[in-house]
């Protein structure tokens, strides 16, 4: 039985953020927690976002603050980043040529995970949140399955190429699509060998960065993405055809 | 919890390599979680009996048809097998159109009844649907791809869910 839903949307981090919530609690908790998420999302974006003169990155990259000053959240996700960077053999990349910081590839992810703690801290336990095409799911949709996630056709953004049926998983997906090219590779030339690639995991902070570093690798990658457990890509080829690797079980 | 962890210290030395799966365009198939990055199980549309195999094969090639005809979903079913992996049992049933075609693929049988608890272990079996059964279905509720502008947003298939 279709059970009610609640649904949200705010602009924010130059794209829009979407919540969906299965209403199985009083309608105010569910507008109260969603708000929390929201402001969450503008806090981080007043933190980190590089076309905001006065968030801490840009203070970091004018030289009006030490990065060893900056808040806890900025030194997590730099954190992060140097490790991406690490482990992407220099695929994944969070500062410029002229060694400014620009973690824009980890931050949409991390803030959309992180925010999402509200609805967990609110006792909702059936939701859903897209950060611009980024996805976190927590339980059941209102019909009680998993969630559904299209992924968009990169050569029209009108139209599924395939979709994912999940519970309690992230679904990211990296690409030039609307944004035009936006990922360059470790020489600075920009990336265009696939239509896109989507990664599938736990956790949608590293969901989004393995899908923006198995872009960049191209078909290399899916199995790229197959050494982190839980995690699987699935890429779009640019004649549209859907490159998926065998998903293994992490056998803990 | 990665802070100041190389890649080798959380994943080491394993570096499982899967054979990638080229799904060509118009084949539906399903994919599970298996035991091993060499097994899987495969259904594409070729597939008229319905039945399920488990293959260690790493390269399928579907190359059923994809008819533009309104077929009833359904018309015909077949379960299959089922398989039991180390970590439990799948069972799937194939729904065939008019023309015995694949149209959609129902999971029949979870390795255990509490899908929850298979997620909270990392054994959620996300399913695979490739387009030509999203558009007969479209029963999506969200859309990921590459970002979209505030501006994009407003057009977009996601705008239609939020708004629905």
């Amino acid at each position: 039985m279709m059970k009610p839903i609640l649904k949200f949307a705010e602009p924010v981090m130059g794209t829009v953020a979407s919540v969906h919530v299965v209403a199985d609690r009083v309608h105010s908790q569910v507008v109260t927690a969603v708000g929390r998420v929201f402001g969450e999302l503008h806090r981080l974006e007043a933190l980190f976002s590089t076309f905001i003169k006065t968030s801490e990155i840009s203070r970091i990259n004018s030289g009006e603050l030490s990065l060893l000053d900056a808040s806890p959240e900025v030194i997590e996700v730099m954190d992060a980043c140097t490790w991406l960077e690490h482990v992407s053999d220099g695929a994944f990349v969070a500062r410029r040529p002229n060694g400014g910081l620009d973690p824009a590839g980890f931050v949409k992810g991390w803030a959309g995970q992180r925010a999402s703690k509200y609805l967990a801290e609110f006792g909702l336990d059936n939701w859903l949140i897209n950060i611009g095409g980024d996805i976190q799911t927590a339980g059941l949709n209102a019909d009680n399955q998993p969630w559904s996630v299209g992924i968009s056709n990169p050569h029209n953004s009108d139209e599924l190429r395939f979709s994912l049926d999940v519970i309690d998983q992230a679904v990211a997906t990296s690409g030039t699509g609307a944004r035009g090219l936006h990922l360059w590779d470790a020489k600075g030339r920009p990336v265009e060998a696939l239509g896109s690639m989507t990664v599938v995991g736990p956790e949608l902070r590293w969901a989004d960065a393995f899908a923006t570093v198995a872009y960049v690798k191209g078909l290399d990658g899916v199995a790229w993405v197959e050494q982190f457990p839980g995690y699987h890509a699935l890429a779009i080829t640019l004649s549209g055809d859907l490159i998926a690797p065998a998903w293994a079980v992490s056998s803990i | 919890m990665t802070r100041n962890k190389s890649a080798d210290d959380q994943f080491p030395l394993v570096r499982r390599l899967a054979p990638a799966v080229l799904l060509a365009s118009g084949g539906v198939v399903f994919l599970a979680l298996v035991d091993g990055p060499e097994n899987m199980i495969i259904l594409n549309s070729s597939s008229t009996t319905g039945s399920v195999s488990s293959s260690s094969s790493s390269t399928s090639n579907p190359t059923g048809s994809t008819s533009t005809q309104e077929l009833t979903c359904g018309a015909a079913r077949s379960t299959g097998a089922q398989v039991e992996f180390k970590w439990g049992i799948v069972q799937v049933e194939a729904l065939l159109d008019g023309e015995g075609e694949l149209c959609e693929v129902e999971v029949l049988q979870f390795p255990d009844a509490d899908r929850r608890s298979l997620a909270i272990n990392n054994f959620a079996l996300p399913i695979l649907r490739d387009a030509v059964v999203v558009a007969k279905n479209a029963n999506v509720q969200a859309v990921s791809g590459a970002t979209l502008t505030s501006r994009a947003y407003m057009a977009s298939l996601q705008f239609a869910l939020d708004n629905s």
